[in-house]
Formats: C-alpha cells, sequence, structure tokens
C-alpha cells in the first residue's frame, strides 16, 4: 500500500501571507489540528498547527525545557497578548519549515514511522511531487483507518 | 626521580617533548575548535606514548581526590535538583523582597553565590537562570541585569569554599589546606567582594530597574511549595547534604579526603532514593543519575593532569618557578600578589582549570625557597589564597572566563536574551579588577 492510495487529495492549504488570526478561525471551525502551507505555485513551504502557534505563545524557556516544571507560577500575563499579537502576524512567521513530507510511492509503513519518529510529532504527513508540489495530506487518522480496514474481514465473518 | 624514567623516543630531550606537547595542547583548548577532553585526552596518550611519563608516573599524576569529589558532588547535585529544592529558593527569594526589582536582582545573586559555593557553578546557574527569565517576564523587566549579576555571584560564591570552583577543588587536594582552612580563609573574602560588587550593579542597573504594582503582586502570587515535587527526595537529599558538608568539616580530625566524602555521600543517597523501588527502576535511576555527571569536564582533567605532570616530571615548571622568582626578586609579598593578578587576568581570558593544574606544581617549586628565606607557615599558606582568589575571581572577567558564565549565555540567548562578549566584557572586566584589588588589600592585609 503506498500514500497516493490513503491520501486526501485537494486539501485545504493556507498561503504563507495569511494572517495567522485567519488561520486560526479556519481551523477552528474545520476541527483540525494543521494546514499545509504552500506558496502561489502550489509548492509546500510547511505546515501551520496549533502546537507551532502555542509554542510561539509560551515562553521560549518552558517551550525549550529549560524550566521544565512551573507549578509553582499560577499563570502567565504575557500569553494572551503574545497570542494577540501572534494573529496579526503572518504564517510564515509562525509555520514549521522543513517539515517531514513524504512521496505519493511511500510505502503506508514509512509514512507511520515518519509521522511517529519526528519529534515535533506534526498531525499531518503532506505528500509531495519530485518538484516539491503538494498533492496531498495524509492524518494519523488515515493511516489507522487503513489498519482497521485490512484488519476487518475476520472480525466480519457471519456467526455460524 | 628521572632513573626510573622511560626512554623517550628517539632519544630526543624529554623537557623539549614535554613543552611541546604541552604548548600544543594548550593552544588547541584555548582555540576552542576541539572539545577540550578529547584534547585533552590525545595529549595526555602522547606524553605517554612518546615515553615522556611511564605508565606509572601517569596514573600517579593524576589526582584521583579532584575527580572524586567532582564526580561525587554531581551525582548529588542531579539527585537533589529532582526535589525542585533549587526553584524552591530562586522563588522565595524574589518573594521576600516582595518582588521588587533591584531586591530580586540582590536575593537571586545571594541565592546564585551561595548555591554555588556549596555546588558547582554551572549546575547552580542552570537550574537559577530558567526561573529568572520567567521571574523577569513576570515583572516586565529585561532579564539581562539579573543574569549578568547571576553570572558574577556564580563566581564569586564560588571562590568560598574548597568545593565551590575547580580551582579550589584542585589546591585543596593538592595541599593539606582543609575544607574549614577555605572557608576561613577565603568566605570572608568572598563575602566581601560580593557586597562591594553590589554598588557598581546599583549604578549600572539598579537604579533603572523598576515595576509596576501588578508585576509585584503576579510575584506574590507565586507559590514555592508548590515547585517542591518531590518532599520525601528533599528530606533525604537535604540529610545527605548536611552529613557531608559535616564530614568536609570534620575531615581533617578523620583523616579523609573530601573525594571520600563526596562519593560517599553519593552513594548513600543513591542507596536512599532507590529503596523502595523494583530492581529494574533502581538500575534504570542509578543511570539517569550517574549520566548526569559531567564527563567532559572528568576526563578533561584527567587528560590535563597527566600533560602538566610530563612538563613537571621534565622540569619545564621547575623552570618557570625559578624565572618567576627571577622575575619578582624573590620577594614573597611581590611574588604572591603577582600570582593573585596573573591568575586573575589569565583566568578572565582562558579556562582557569589548566592554569591552576599548572601553578599548582609551581608554587611547590617556590615554596621551599621563601621557606629557607625564613617565611613563617602561616604567611606561605596566602600564596595559595592568592592563587584561589586570582582564579575563580577571574572568571568573572570576561564571558569566557568561566564555565557557568557560558552557560547563563547560552540559556539567554536561546530565549532572545544575547549577551555579547564586548558588551558584557566592558562591565565584567572593571567590577573583576575591582574584586581582586580587594582580594590583594586582604590578602596583603593577612598573610604578607
Amino acid at each position: 500500500m503506498r500514500a497516493r492510495e490513503v491520501m486526501t487529495t485537494e486539501p485545504r492549504t493556507v498561503s504563507p501571507d495569511q494572517p495567522v488570526g485567519e488561520v486560526l478561525r479556519e481551523l477552528g471551525h474545520a476541527h483540525l489540528q494543521a494546514f499545509p502551507v504552500v506558496d502561489a505555485a502550489g509548492k509546500l513551504c510547511g505546515l501551520l498547527s496549533i502546537l507551532a502557534v502555542l509554542r510561539h505563545v509560551l515562553p521560549s524557556y518552558i517551550v525549550k525545557g529549560d524550566l521544565p516544571d512551573v507549578r509553582f507560577a499560577p499563570d502567565l500575563n504575557q500569553v494572551q497578548e503574545r497570542l494577540a499579537g501572534l494573529r496579526e502576524q503572518a504564517v510564515s512567521a509562525v509555520m514549521d519549515r522543513d517539515v517531514p513530507s513524504v512521496r505519493p510511492d511511500t510505502p503506508l509503513l514509512e509514512c507511520g514511522a515518519l509521522a511517529l519518529n519526528e519529534p515535533r510529532m506534526p498531525h499531518l504527513l503532506p505528500v509531495v511531487e519530485a518538484d516539491g508540489r503538494l498533492v496531498g495530506v495524509i492524518a494519523p487518522w488515515d493511516l489507522v483507518k487503513q489498519i482497521s480496514a485490512a484488519s476487518t474481514p475476520p472480525q466480519s465473518q457471519p456467526p455460524p | 626521580m628521572s632513573d626510573h624514567s622511560a626512554q623517550v623516543i628517539f632519544g630526543w630531550s624529554p623537557l623539549l617533548v614535554a613543552t611541546a606537547i604541552f604548548v600544543l595542547a594548550y593552544a588547541v583548548i584555548i582555540a576552542d575548535r576541539l572539545n577540550r577532553a578529547i584534547v585533552a585526552l590525545l595529549g595526555a596518550a602522547l606524553v605517554i606514548g612518546t615515553g615522556v611519563l611511564t605508565q606509572e608516573q601517569a596514573i600517579q599524576g593524576v589526582d584521583f581526590n579532584t575527580i572524586g569529589l567532582l564526580t561525587g558532588m554531581m551525582v548529588l547535585v542531579a539527585i537533589t535538583q529532582k526535589s525542585g529544592v533549587f526553584q524552591f529558593l530562586a522563588i522565595k527569594a524574589a518573594k521576600v523582597v516582595k518582588g521588587s526589582p533591584w531586591g530580586i536582582l540582590v536575593m537571586l545573586s545571594v541565592v546564585t553565590a551561595v548555591l554555588s559555593a556549596l555546588l558547582d557553578n554551572v549546575t547552580t546557574v542552570l537550574l537559577v537562570a530558567p526561573v529568572t527569565l520567567l521571574i523577569a517576564d513576570e515583572l516586565r523587566i529585561n532579564p539581562y541585569p539579573l543574569l549578568f549579576a547571576e553570572i558574577n555571584a556564580s563566581n564569586t560564591g564560588g571562590t568560598a569554599t574548597l568545593i565551590g570552583d575547580p580551582p579550589n577543588i584542585m589546591i585543596g587536594s593538592a595541599t593539606d589546606l582543609t575544607f574549614n582552612q577555605f572557608l576561613l580563609n577565603l568566605a570572608p573574602l568572598s563575602v566581601v567582594a560580593f557586597s562591594v560588587t553590589l554598588i557598581p550593579l546599583w549604578f549600572i542597573y539598579g537604579r533603572h530597574l523598576g515595576a509596576s504594582q501588578e508585576a509585584k503582586k503576579r510575584i506574590m502570587a507565586f507559590n514555592e511549595y508548590e515547585a517542591i515535587t518531590d518532599f520525601r527526595l528533599l528530606k533525604q537529599c537535604l540529610v545527605v547534604f548536611g552529613l557531608v558538608i559535616l564530614g568536609f568539616v570534620l575531615a581533617h580530625p578523620l583523616h579523609l579526603e573530601p573525594a571520600t566524602i563526596a562519593l560517599a555521600g553519593a552513594a548513600l543517597l543513591l542507596l536512599l532514593v532507590t529503596l523502595k523501588v523494583d530492581r529494574e527502576e533502581a538500575t534504570h535511576k542509578v543511570h539517569e543519575f550517574f549520566g548526569h555527571v559531567e564527563w567532559v569536564t572528568i576526563f578533561f582533567f584527567v587528560g590535563l593532569f597527566i600533560i602538566v605532570a610530563g612538563v613537571e616530571h621534565a622540569g619545564l615548571l621547575k623552570i618557570f618557578a625559578q624565572g618567576t622568582l627571577a622575575l619578582t626578586a624573590g620577594d614573597f609579598t611581590v611574588t604572591a600578589l603577582a600570582i593573585l593578578w596573573v591568575s586573575a587576568v589569565l583566568s578572565a581570558i582562558v579556562d582557569n582549570i589548566p592554569f591552576v593544574a599548572t601553578m599548582i606544581p609551581m608554587i611547590k617549586d617556590m615554596l621551599p625557597v621563601f621557606q629557607e628565606a625564613g617565611i613563617p607557615a602561616d604567611q606561605l599558606i596566602g600564596m595559595w589564597w592568592a592563587l584561589a582568589a586570582g582564579a575563580c575571581l577571574g572568571g568573572n572577567g570576561s564571558l569566557i572566563g568561566a564555565s557557568a558564565n557560558l552557560i547563563v549565555a547560552g540559556i539567554a540567548e536561546r530565549n532572545g536574551v544575547p549577551i555579547r562578549f564586548l558588551p558584557f566584557l566592558k562591565v565584567a572586566f572593571p567590577i573583576m579588577l575591582l574584586q581582586v584589588m580587594l582580594a590583594a588589600v586582604y590578602v596583603w592585609w593577612r598573610y604578607l
């Protein structure tokens, strides 16, 4: 089984120049975790995920693990302000670049391995052609659906 | 001594070969392109491989007391930091002064200095600096002045005790000086240097610091007790740390080396934290805590000791010692003050560990000369305090003067507060000169 057989084609994408606030609203409406970011030519530039937004909003010493435990601090006053500031910024300032991506003919097992071994745990695996054009996305859920579909036959046997 | 020497290859002069290895290794260490532990170990291998030292002489050159003390303290700290006690202290310090920014600068410096006197400086700043960033964020002030003060406090506090800073550990181990002697002779200087430093810090940074009432309230809303993640662990750590410090104080009458005490403490604490867990988890924990030991530093020391033993054995350090005495005309006061100033300025530019490792055998060569000249023993030890104070306080002189400085700079840089070499130097170097001036007066007044 290859990536092209499970990927969602023509996925919802955003452009690098869009304001983050707009994209956040759309993510919320669609109940999604991330959108692929593509340029005017349809080439993949990165991924804008909820986690990337959170990473930009929380203080860097917490995100980077310098201060692993902050139970003693009730809340941080600057987080809301930072989010407000972030909404005005362009997607390109917040998105993750260099995200792992696969080709249409990448085997599914490798797709699963990539999705799990990436420390930033992307919620989407973009599928791109050799020239960088985005042709589809695979969500971890797509992989699980595929596995469960493959394992359905024995379960669906009619009772004798 | 030289009759047991191994033969140097090709019949070359041992002095030339040892000196060449020494100069080459130090040049590569200063250039800082290769990891210093690799350089030191390769240098040590060359010292043995070329036959400057025999296998046995090389092993004898390694000061295992320094190695053991460092390793033991590193394990103790690795376990203790899990309890959250260091964050607790930092937050408590900020709340004691009711969130006032200058008060916080002073209190965080005090915490850093005291912890640095008892633990290694790098660990101390690794724990205090991130909390500082959080506090500065809540206060909405620039964290730079706080971080600057903490860097200074870590080196100044580290001067105070035998275990505070690697130079002191090395000096304590190479001489008969006890933990108590370090405390009685260097801690007063450390307190004075720390306090006086607050004056320029107030004029440069303190008087510009201000925070709103809401900001101060946010600091007061911190719950420092929440920072303690494990009360059982905390109790165990405090008991063992108490025993270890007591052990250092009593070490001399008990005829124990500090390394024995630190390693015994580490073993005891490891036993306590693995007592009630199953075997597999116990193994995992012990693995983890030993993993926190800074092996790069440990192996750097091992290699360095062998390189220095090489030049010592080949007679280079004797020549240095004679040269120094010729320069100072054999005057004890001049020699001691020269050692203080040269140590300080060099330690500001280069790693003070290799410098002190070289100075110790050199001073040991010089002391008998002064002894014969009739200088009493209680004055002679002033030479060691001059070396310790110079090497430790000198670390304050520049961003690369001590590892703790670089660690703070690294944390600050990652979090958007760049600490640049020259701006830091402009403030730090004059403050270091002020501190060394105080040290010079102190050493002169007490010992010369």
